[in-house]
C-alpha cells in the first residue's frame, strides 16, 4: 500500500484544520511499519482516509492512496465496501466506544465474514470461537454470548483484534490499539499482535504516539509532525542515526528504566495549531534548537540520508557508516 | 429478574395508593358537590327528586356511600371498591355501574388509541430513518418541515380537515358511527398524524445520536454499509428514547379523547370522564383516576421492561437488583 503526498483538510465552523499537508508513506507486504507523532499530527486521520472512514466535512485536497496497485481515491462507496474488513482491516483506540453496546461479542465479530458472504452464521461463529482463543481469551463459547460492557478494556482489545483478523485481511491498521490501556495489558496487546502478523504474514500499520513501543513492534518508523512526515527510518536506526531535532526531542522525553535516573526533557514550545493557516517553511522551527534563517523561508523536502533512511530537515546529513545513498 | 418484578409492582402498589389519596383530596376540595351542581344547573329530574324521599331512603344512600364516615374510611372503601372491581353506581348515570361504563368504554378506546399509535409508528419510523440516513438533504429538511406542521396541529384541527376532505368533498368515508372498519379510518388518522410528526422527529433525533457515535465507523470498517448500520445497530439503539414516549401517550389515549370521541360521536371513556368531573359524579371520578393511574403504571413497568429487552445492560441491572 502506497500514500503520496495526502493532503486533508477539515472545514468546520467556517474555519479549516489543516490535518494532513502532504504526507507520503508506503507499506510492503508482509512488512510492519511504525506511524509516530504527538496528537494532532495527523497520524491517525491518515490511516482512517486509507479506508475512506473520514467524516463528512472532511475533505481530500490532494494526493493519491493505492492498495495493491490500485488507486482507492476514486473507488465508490460499494467499491471500497469490498476493501474495508477483507482487504484492510482497522483496529481503533477505544474498543468501547466502537462497538455496539447492545450487540453481543459474538454477532458483532462474524460481521466481517457475513458482509462480505464469505461464511454463513454458524460457520462464521465457529470462527470466532476460534480466533478468541488464538488471541487468549478463557473460555471463547461463552464469550461470544456476552456483551461488550462485560469485558474489560485489554480483553475488549483481543476481540477488536480477533474481530479485524477473522477475514484474514492482507493489512492491518492498529489505530492507537494500547493507549486507553494499563502499561501490563499493552505490552499483551504488542505480543498478540506481532504473533499473528508473524503467523498470518500480513502487512501491518501501527499508529501510536509512543516511540518504544512502535521501534519494538515494527520493522520502519515513520514520524509525523503538523501533518507531514519529518523522518522515515528503519527501526533499528532509531536510537543511533535518527537526525531530525523533532524525532531526537522524542527520543529525549521518552523516560528510560535502565542506566541514569534522569528526568525526560521534554520538547519545548506548543504543538502547532492547524487552525491557523500553515507557517511558511519548515513546521517544526518554532520548536527547534537548531532553528535557522533558511527554516522560516524555505520548506525542507524529504532527503534519503542512507537506505531506507529519510529526513526533512536541511541539517540532514548523508550518513557515512552503513550503505551511503 | 423475579425480584425486579416484585420490588416493581410493589413500588407501582405504592404509587396506587398515593394517587388515590391526591385524587379523593382534590375531589373532596371542589366546592360544591353533585346534587348542588345539579340544582343550579336544574338538571337530571331524578336526582333533584330525591330531596324529596323518605328519611329512611336517604338514611341508607348515606351509609351505603359511608358518607356519615370520617374521609379515610370514605377513601378506604373506593380503594377497595375499585381494587375488588366494586365499585358502586355512578351518580349522574343511575342504575349504572361505573364499571360497566368502563366495561363498555375501555375496550373501545383501548382499541382506538392502539390503531392510532400502531399507524404512527408504521408511518413515523420509515420516515425517521429516511430523515436521519440524508441528514439536512433536501428530503431530510422537507420532510421535517412537514412533520413540524403536523406535531403543531391539534388532533380535532386534522379531524376537522379530514372530515371535509374524505367525507363531505370525496364522500369515501363516514364520518359518524363505530361499527364498521370505515368508521374507524378518520378518528384514526386524526390521532395519529399529530403522533406522527413528534414521532418522527423523535425518532430521527435519536438515529442521528446513534450514527454519529463512534461504533459506526466500527461497523463500516468491517465492510458493511448504511442498511447494515442502521438496520442491525442503530435503529435498535434509537427506540429506547422513542419507547419513553410512546409508552405514556398511548396510556393518554387509552383513557379516552375528549375531542375526537366528541367530533366523530364515539363511544369512548373520555366523554364519560370529563362529565364526571364537571358534575362532582364522585364514583365514576375515583374511579376513572384509579384506572387511568392503573393504566400508567402498567405502561410504565411495560417501558420498563422493554427497555431490559433493549439494552442488555439495563437487563442486567435487573438482576442485581
Amino acid at each position: 500500500m502506497e500514500v503520496n503526498d495526502l493532503v486533508i483538510r477539515f472545514r468546520r465552523d467556517g474555519g479549516v484544520s489543516h490535518a494532513v499537508n502532504s504526507v507520503s508513506f508506503r507499506v510492503y507486504e508482509g512488512e510492519s511499519l511504525g506511524i509516530v507523532g504527538e496528537s494532532g499530527s495527523g497520524k491517525s486521520v491518515s490511516v482512517k482516509a486509507v479506508m475512506k472512514l473520514l467524516p463528512k466535512h472532511a475533505k481530500f485536497e490532494g494526493g493519491d492512496i493505492t492498495f495493491a496497485g490500485r488507486s482507492i481515491l476514486p473507488l465508490s462507496e460499494g467499491a471500497i465496501r469490498h476493501l474495508r474488513g477483507r482487504e484492510v482491516a482497522l483496529i481503533f483506540q477505544d474498543p468501547h466506544a466502537y462497538l455496539n453496546p447492545t450487540k453481543t461479542i459474538g454477532a458483532q465479530m462474524v460481521e466481517p465474514l457475513l458482509f462480505h458472504r464469505m461464511a454463513t452464521k454458524s460457520e462464521a461463529l465457529v470462527q470466532a470461537i476460534d480466533l478468541l482463543r488464538q488471541v487468549g481469551i478463557p473460555s471463547p463459547e461463552l464469550r461470544v454470548k456476552q456483551y461488550p460492557f462485560e469485558f474489560s478494556g485489554g480483553m475488549l482489545q483481543r476481540v477488536m483484534i480477533a474481530m479485524a483478523l477473522i477475514a484474514k485481511p492482507k493489512l492491518l491498521i492498529a489505530d492507537e490499539p494500547t493507549t486507553a490501556l494499563d502499561v501490563t495489558v499493552q505490552a499483551q496487546i504488542l505480543q498478540v499482535l506481532r504473533r499473528l502478523k508473524q503467523e498470518r504474514r500480513m502487512s501491518l500499520i501501527l499508529v501510536t504516539h509512543d516511540l518504544v513501543v512502535a521501534a519494538n513492534t515494527c520493522d520502519r518508523i515513520v514520524v509525523m509532525y503538523g501533518g507531514r512526515v519529518v523522518e522515515q527510518l528503519p527501526s533499528q536506526a532509531l536510537l543511533s542515526q535518527s537526525q531530525h531535532p523533532y524525532t531526537r526531542g522524542l527520543i529525549a522525553c521518552t523516560p528510560s528504566v535502565r542506566g541514569e535516573r534522569t528526568l525526560p526533557t521534554p520538547i519545548g514550545g506548543a504543538p502547532l495549531n492547524l487552525r491557523r493557516p500553515l507557517p511558511v517553511g519548515c513546521l517544526f522551527a518554532e520548536r527547534c534548537p537548531h532553528c535557522m534563517e533558511r527554516c522560516r523561508s524555505e520548506s525542507p523536502v524529504l532527503k534519503t540520508v542512507a537506505l531506507g533512511h529519510e529526513v526533512a530537515c536541511f541539517l540532514a546529513e548523508p550518513q557515512t557508516s552503513g550503505v551511503s545513498a | 429478574m423475579l425480584r425486579f418484578l416484585g420490588r416493581r409492582v410493589l413500588y407501582m402498589f405504592v404509587a396506587f395508593l398515593c394517587i388515590s389519596l391526591v385524587t379523593y383530596v382534590l375531589m373532596k376540595a371542589a366546592p360544591g358537590s353533585f346534587l348542588s351542581m345539579n340544582f343550579q344547573e336544574g338538571g337530571v329530574s331524578q336526582v333533584a327528586g330525591s330531596y324529596n324521599v323518605s328519611p329512611i331512603v336517604m338514611q341508607s344512600l348515606v351509609s351505603y356511600y359511608h358518607l356519615d364516615d370520617p374521609w379515610y374510611v370514605q377513601w378506604f372503601y373506593y380503594v377497595k371498591g375499585f381494587l375488588t372491581w366494586h365499585m358502586g353506581t355512578s351518580f349522574e348515570y343511575p342504575g349504572m355501574k361505573t364499571t360497566h361504563i368502563i366495561d363498555t368504554a375501555f375496550p373501545f378506546s383501548f382499541r382506538l388509541a392502539l390503531m392510532a399509535v400502531v399507524t404512527a409508528l408504521i408511518v413515523a419510523i420509515p420516515v425517521g430513518v429516511i430523515t436521519a440516513v440524508k441528514e439536512n438533504g433536501w428530503a431530510d429538511v422537507s420532510i421535517m418541515f412537514i412533520a413540524m406542521v403536523g406535531t403543531a396541529l391539534p388532533s380535532y384541527v386534522v379531524a376537522v380537515l379530514l372530515i371535509v376532505v374524505f367525507a363531505l368533498w370525496l364522500h369515501w368515508l363516514p364520518v359518524i358511527g363505530y361499527t364498521q372498519w370505515q368508521d374507524y379510518v378518520l378518528p384514526v388518522l386524526s390521532l395519529a398524524i399529530p403522533m406522527i410528526g413528534s414521532m418522527s422527529r423523535y425518532l430521527r433525533n435519536s438515529l442521528l445520536d446513534q450514527l454519529h457515535s463512534e461504533y459506526v465507523t466500527g461497523v463500516l470498517a468491517k465492510g458493511g454499509g448504511m442498511r447494515h448500520v442502521v438496520g442491525s445497530h442503530a435503529l435498535r439503539n434509537s427506540l429506547l428514547p422513542l419507547v419513553t414516549v410512546v409508552g405514556p401517550q398511548l396510556a393518554g389515549l387509552m383513557m379516552g379523547t375528549v375531542f375526537i370521541e366528541e367530533i366523530f360521536n364515539l363511544p369512548g371513556l373520555g366523554h364519560f370522564f370529563t362529565s364526571a368531573a364537571n358534575l362532582r359524579d364522585y364514583p365514576l371520578i375515583m374511579d376513572s383516576t384509579l384506572l387511568y393511574a392503573g393504566v400508567i403504571l402498567i405502561m410504565n413497568l411495560l417501558v420498563d421492561l422493554t427497555y431490559g429487552v433493549l439494552d442488555p445492560r439495563i437487563r442486567r441491572s435487573f438482576d442485581m437488583g
